[in-house]
């Protein structure tokens, strides 16, 4: 301890302060609420869809390929090959249980493939494309979204959540589903975790086709 | 004389004006549009590969994952 101080003392202000502020902005303080559990409830809505220009962007998209994956799950004949699978998970869920149903998705879109954009490409792929060409995590979490919308999920008990990954630099994208009063996560690994059984994932913020709420608000 | 400084209290009055306009802050951007950019940068990139402790899925799931997989292999 004496050691650490005396080092800490030898140090010039020159060194020390900027060591300070880079770890200030590399490590982000997390709160002990915010990997509690995924709330719902909480009313931390910062904007409306409609003022969040990506999820604008890939609502547009999405509408656009709507009609070839709904016209793809009603005739075979007019199907191209990188969306059999999924019209045959979208035909199967349709006469499954809610859990299965999501169990089904969460892992038919797990095995579609990876593939790193830009890192600083803030596009999100509608579904069809992801389907033809694969994502990184947050096209994977909102290809899911839109597959239960399809199968009649509604919009108020989904969301799109971006977490920062506890120990580590990286965000990653998740599928929150309501249950009840307990939400589960929905993640890329094929787990799926409750409201008290998640890895340290510190909530950024959430969004789907109606609003953006934003989980840091306040820092 | 008398009109020549009406004409320079008026031009001093314009240019006090202009300066003031100027010195008025411009349009802010709303702290609502501030955090949406700062969200938009935000890198979300993370891969996952499937985990060992990932509870298997039920025989009805199973069963339509291989079918699914089954019908992306036909040609």
């Amino acid at each position: 301890m004496t050691n650490t101080r005396r080092t800490l003392r030898s140090l010039s202000p020159q060194i020390v302060a900027p060591a300070l502020l880079w770890a200030s902005l590399h490590t982000c303080p997390v709160s002990a609420n915010n990997l509690a559990s995924y709330d719902f409830e909480r009313n931390d809505q910062l904007a409306e869809t409609s003022d969040y220009a990506p999820w604008v962007d890939l609502l547009r998209r999405q509408s656009a390929e709507q009609a070839e994956l709904n016209a793809c799950v009603a005739d075979i004949a007019r199907c191209p090959v990188y969306l059999r699978g999924y019209r045959s998970v979208m035909l199967a869920a349709a006469q499954m249980r809610r859990a299965d149903q999501l169990q089904l998705v969460n892992r038919f879109i797990n095995r579609r493939s990876w593939r790193n954009q830009n890192s600083w490409d803030s596009h999100w792929q509608p579904l069809g494309t992801f389907l033809r060409q694969g994502g990184n995590c947050k096209d994977f979490a909102a290809a899911k979204y839109f597959m239960l919308r399809a199968l009649g999920f509604s919009p108020n008990e989904m969301r799109v959540v971006v977490a920062r990954e506890v120990g580590r630099m990286s965000h990653h994208a998740l599928l929150a589903v309501r249950n009840g009063s307990k939400p589960q996560l929905f993640d890329a690994d094929n787990l799926v975790y409750s409201a008290t059984s998640h890895r340290d994932y510190d909530f950024q913020y959430s969004v789907n086709e109606t609003g953006l709420w934003d989980h840091k608000s306040g820092l | 004389m008398k009109i020549e400084s009406r004409v320079l209290s008026v031009a001093l009055l314009m240019l006090a004006a202009g300066a003031v306009n100027a010195a008025e802050p411009k349009a802010q951007v709303s702290d609502v549009q501030k955090r949406l950019t700062m969200i938009e940068h935000i890198k979300v990139t993370a891969q996952k590969t499937p985990s060992a402790h990932a509870a298997p899925p039920s025989t009805i799931v199973r069963k339509a994952l291989d079918a699914a997989a089954a019908a992306e292999s036909k040609k």
